[in-house]
């Protein structure tokens, strides 16, 4: 398990470096239904990084999370590029239903597998996994409803783009209130990680519940400042709410599957 | 007739890429499939890569069942 510090840092990093890559290049295949269609694809990374922790693949050789994850990554670009190329020959544009759509395959079998393997699985620990998906887009829409009349700006560049990386900020958030005050297992998110560092610096400590407000707020700042970016380039502003929602899905999905399936 | 054409390249499209994620995930779920499979009265135990091949089968068949199934079912409530 790397120190959560460390996947802070490099979380960091591979997002400034994804949006700095989005700026150098001129035009990005990327559009707002892009963003909410890598979903499916970030939950099975989350799932396989749950499996992997649990020792699914030990004994496997060359298996590791950082080699999964780029593996995931590479499969899943491949797929949506082999698939856009089909739709491109018959001039049908919108070719993000394809990676939703395989994203969603490979999602039911790897986190329908976690569940065939977990040892901890009760219908309540599934009932926690269930709330935390109705209850972070719930979340989520009144501030972005503010923010909307505050910048609406960045709300009309990003549009549901935006509303959904603040949903996945946001469930970052349930996922580690339910990891750690439900549960008690102590794990939280990335986003979790960073605002427990920052808000231990001034000496508070507020329960994971209490600390969805700042979720929330980290959330709209960062679509906020990402479509301040999409005025300048749209693509860079979709393409940082793209790596921004992965992030903080990818990671609040792993810890919640693994608190709830495997305590 | 030429749109409608279309929706079901489309709903063809989206199915396949359906079926490659789904075969992805068992690749990916390999080590962690059972490696018991029922076999009239008794059970068979197979290896991990026997496992995989029979899930994968499994998923083959069983993907564009449930795809037709809903085609079926929008394309009726449609009429």
């Amino acid at each position: 398990m790397v120190e959560p510090t460390v996947q802070l840092v490099a979380a960091v990093a591979v997002g400034a470096l994804a949006v700095g890559v989005a700026g150098w290049v001129k035009s990005l295949p990327i559009s707002e239904a892009t963003v909410p269609a890598t979903g499916p694809w970030t939950v099975a990374a989350g799932g396989v990084v749950v499996a992997a922790e649990v020792g699914v693949y030990d004994g496997v050789p060359y298996v590791t999370v950082p080699t999964l994850l780029v593996s995931l990554l590479v499969v899943a670009l491949g797929i949506w590029l082999a698939f856009t190329g089909i739709a491109q020959l018959r001039k049908r544009p919108h070719s993000e239903r394809y990676l939703a759509a395989s994203g969603t395959g490979t999602a039911v079998v790897v986190v329908g597998s976690l569940l065939f393997t977990a040892s901890d699985v009760t219908p309540v620990r599934l009932a926690w996994i269930a709330l935390a998906v109705v209850v972070a887009p719930v979340i989520a829409v009144g501030p972005y409803f503010v923010l909307s009349l505050v910048y609406t700006d960045a709300v009309a560049r990003l549009r549901f783009a935006g509303l959904y990386a603040v949903t996945a900020v946001v469930f970052d958030g349930v996922a580690s209130a339910i990891a750690t005050e439900t549960l008690g297992t102590g794990r939280e998110a990335l986003v979790t990680s960073g605002l427990s560092l920052a808000v231990g610096t001034v000496r508070v400590s507020p329960s994971g519940w209490q600390l969805l407000a700042a979720h929330a707020l980290v959330g709209v700042v960062a679509v906020a400042a990402l479509g301040r970016i999409g005025r300048w380039r749209l693509g860079v502003g979709y393409a940082g709410t793209a790596v921004l929602s992965v992030i903080a899905l990818g990671s609040g999905t792993a810890v919640l599957l693994t608190s709830a399936l495997f305590g | 007739m030429q749109r409608q054409r279309m929706q079901i390249r489309d709903s063809v499209g989206t199915g396949f890429a359906l079926l490659v994620g789904a075969l992805v995930g068992v690749v990916l779920s390999a080590p962690a499939l059972p490696r018991t499979v029922p076999f009239g009265v008794t059970t068979v135990t197979v290896s991990p890569a026997s496992a995989a091949l029979l899930a994968g089968s499994f998923v083959v068949l069983v993907v564009p069942m449930v795809m037709l199934l809903l085609y079926l079912l929008v394309a009726g409530s449609e009429r």
